[in-house]
């Protein structure tokens, strides 16, 4: 699973490009892998069981927390050999990760399982 | 004869300001006069700008009023030597138009809802009322 210094180098970058994002918080940064690893039973489940644990720790990146939650569930799939496209006109996406605090994990799991596509 | 007591029925300026923040968070443009109200009003909106640049300034006024954000979309030769076997920035440089357009629309959609709390607004209702954003 990618390490809380990677998002710090990939987050820092992306407020260098738009200078008004906060500095990540980075306690709840390492609180969200941490609640990531206890969700994901299985590697195949990382991709989503990061994007809702940074759904839920929403602070760690101020108003950049969606592109953040979807750029790092996208770039575990990539990582494990899976294209995933996590679009909001999907109404399903906007419903989930817009109110994922409201989703149960295990819907988000199956969510994004089935957008899931081989490399 | 009576004397007219001339009375302004305006709202007050930081109703005014309100009202222009919470057609953001709704996702619809500002009017010329309705940025310039913003932008007066910014020293008030965004107070850690105190001191900043003239740049950082526009920047902000610019996320505040709707403007266009910075492409999602990483050039190479944005990337500094460093930082190029970043796997995020890697992802940024070579996602797919669909990863762009999801990442873009989370981009927009978050400073919805950071200038929803500059107004004053619960995010959760701004949702509600928009029917592009379906409920759980």
């Amino acid at each position: 699973m990618i390490t809380a210094e990677r998002i710090l180098l990939g987050y820092d970058f992306y407020r260098r490009r738009h200078d008004d994002a906060p500095p990540a918080h980075i306690p709840a940064l390492r609180a969200a892998l941490v609640f990531a690893r206890e969700l994901a039973r299985s590697e195949a489940d990382q991709p989503a069981a990061l994007l809702f644990a940074f759904a839920v720790q929403r602070h760690t990146f101020g108003p950049a927390w969606a592109f953040m939650a979807k750029s790092i569930a996208i770039q575990e799939a990539h990582a494990l050999g899976w294209a995933l496209a996590l679009e909001d006109g999907d109404k399903l996406v906007r419903a989930y990760l817009w109110r994922m605090s409201v989703a149960p994990f295990e819907d988000v799991r199956a969510f994004v399982a089935a957008r899931l596509r081989p490399l | 004869m009576t004397t007219a007591i001339p009375v302004d029925i305006r709202p007050a300026p930081t109703k005014l300001v309100q009202r222009a923040l919470a057609k953001v968070a709704r996702g619809e443009a500002l009017t010329g006069e309705e940025r310039e109200l913003v932008r007066a009003n910014l020293d008030a909106l965004a107070p850690d700008l105190r001191g900043a640049s003239q740049e950082q300034r526009a920047r902000r006024l610019n996320v505040i009023t709707g403007g266009p954000l910075p492409p999602v979309r990483v050039l190479p030769e944005e990337v500094p030597p460093e930082l190029s076997d970043n796997p995020l920035i890697q992802l940024w440089q070579t996602m797919t138009p669909a990863q762009e357009r999801g990442l873009a629309q989370s981009a927009e959609l978050g400073r919805r809802e950071y200038v929803a709390g500059l107004a004053g607004l619960d995010w959760d209702e701004v949702m509600d009322a928009d029917p592009s954003l379906p409920g759980p």
